[in-house]
């Protein structure tokens, strides 16, 4: 009799790289699976740049989901995957659908604040150092433990990741808040 | 009146670190304090601005990745721009020829004619053939040409040379065992294999700084250690053990090829892909492909 773990073994070893934040795993299940989470979209109406978008979010969902530790897995990963495009590539079609049915009469409103309050935060994040960017991505998207980041950008201890994103994040704050006062957004 | 602690449950609120009842009793107090509640305003544009940032990166990180395009979808930009150079190359030739077997030997001699449909198809083929496959086709027409001209034979040979020249391997036979004992060896295994349970418990080092052993592997203390860049590329490790634990085989998958690993091995022994084909199908199965 044969029993079949290696290819679980395998998965496990991924996944666990994934959890750890390993960008290199990330890069190898985009190319393993491209072929079929984009070939789903395609066959139902969608284009192949509407496909890989589709994928590349659905990964990222997978990605800060499983980096944040709040993933167990229990199917295999291109399940999960593929249910997420499943999920993403309906409400596509259920926002096309929406418009489609729109009167078009009726203008857009645009809320110009929060887009102005958005870029002026990429602005600020821009003027980060790559160091204090990688922090604070990796502490508010990834949601990583401090033992995390401080394994991930060579840090001594856990201390100094909380020292570090400690100051990177006081520093955005005060960017944010003197281009907000500028702009008249604190009331 | 926020208080500092406030500020920083705050964070852990937008960072979701915050859950059950302290979440819960947060956002009572995010309600009720007009100070927190403009803070958490713009503390909430910075969250959600970092995590914007951050898959933008991602995103860019993944577009940069070569990935096959699907078959059935859209054809690319490049590969319409080549197919219309290949469609106007095969024009420019069978107007060529055309003129070549109608018309007066002096059109049949007269250079220009004769570059003409050479110069505007091959360049463009050559550019594109690098950057995808189906372009390939466009040397049809260059070659072509290239027969029917005797004119400048020298620039020609030259546009339609193979680029590339096969990568020579420097073969040892003295450290290698013979093709016959390695043939009867993989056929061992493959016996092994079929009553044997799969897992892959075995602990693996990755050396990649050693520049004499740049593809091998060696076992230590039951610990399996590769030499070579093997992080850039995921492997994986299948070992097979049998019924009665008497007999245990360890095999490498590695890009496209599978490796027997000899348990017994101590010194850095040279990674040879397994060539039994009946091994690697059983092999391909077991790891479900």
């Amino acid at each position: 009799m044969v029993y079949k773990l290696s290819s679980v073994m395998n998965e496990k070893e991924i996944f666990k790289r994934i959890c750890k934040g390993d960008e290199k795993s990330l890069e190898f299940l985009y190319k393993k699976y491209y072929r079929m989470m984009t070939k789903m979209v395609i066959t139902n109406s969608g284009t192949e740049e509407e496909a890989r978008d589709v994928y590349q979010d659905a990964l990222i969902v997978f990605w800060q989901k499983a980096t944040s530790g709040k993933l167990v897995m229990t199917a295999k990963i291109s399940t999960y995957i593929y249910s997420i495009c499943q999920n993403l590539w309906r409400k596509e079609l259920d926002r096309k659908k929406r418009l489609s049915n729109e009167v078009k009469d009726v203008p857009v409103l645009q809320d110009t604040e929060s887009e102005e309050r958005n870029k002026i935060v990429a602005q600020c994040i821009e003027q980060l150092g790559e160091t204090c960017k990688k922090v604070l991505m990796y502490y508010y998207f990834e949601e990583m433990s401090m033992q995390d980041i401080a394994d991930k950008l060579g840090f001594a201890n856990t201390d100094t990741a909380k020292t570090k994103k400690y100051k990177c994040k006081k520093k955005l704050d005060e960017l944010i808040k003197a281009q907000y006062s500028e702009h008249d957004f604190l009331d | 009146m926020a208080v500092e602690k406030d500020f920083e449950l705050l964070d852990d609120y937008l960072s979701n670190r915050l859950n059950g009842a302290n979440k819960m009793a947060f956002e009572k107090k995010l309600e009720a304090d007009p100070e927190l509640k403009q803070e958490f305003k713009i503390q909430q544009d910075l969250t959600e601005g970092i995590r914007k940032a951050r898959t933008v990166e991602l995103k860019s990180m993944l577009n940069n990745l070569p990935v096959a395009p699907i078959q059935g979808g859209q054809p690319s930009m490049l590969i319409k721009a080549g197919s219309w150079v290949v469609i106007a190359g095969l024009v420019a030739t069978g107007v060529y020829v055309y003129f070549v077997k109608n018309d007066s030997p002096e059109v049949v001699k007269e250079p220009v004619t004769v570059e003409q449909p050479k110069t505007k198809t091959v360049p463009p083929a050559e550019v594109e053939s690098k950057e995808s496959e189906p372009i390939k086709e466009n040397e049809v027409p260059g070659k072509e040409v290239e027969k029917l001209s005797d004119k400048k034979p020298a620039e020609t040979s030259v546009t339609s040379e193979p680029a590339k020249k096969p990568e020579l391997k420097a073969y040892d036979p003295s450290k290698e065992e013979s093709a016959e004992a390695t043939r009867k060896y993989e056929h061992e295994q493959l016996e092994i294999i079929s009553k044997a349970f799969i897992t892959s418990s075995t602990e693996v080092e990755t050396v990649s700084s050693n520049k004499k052993y740049r593809f091998h592997y060696l076992f230590k203390d039951g610990k399996l250690v590769l030499y070579g860049v093997f992080e850039k590329h995921l492997y994986e490790i299948l070992e097979f053990i049998s019924d009665k634990n008497e007999k245990h085989t360890v095999v490498l998958f590695y890009k496209a090829d599978y490796y027997l690993l000899d348990i017994t091995k101590s010194t850095p022994t040279v990674l040879s892909p397994i060539k039994d084909r009946t091994l690697l199908k059983k092999l391909s199965e077991y790891r479900g492909n």
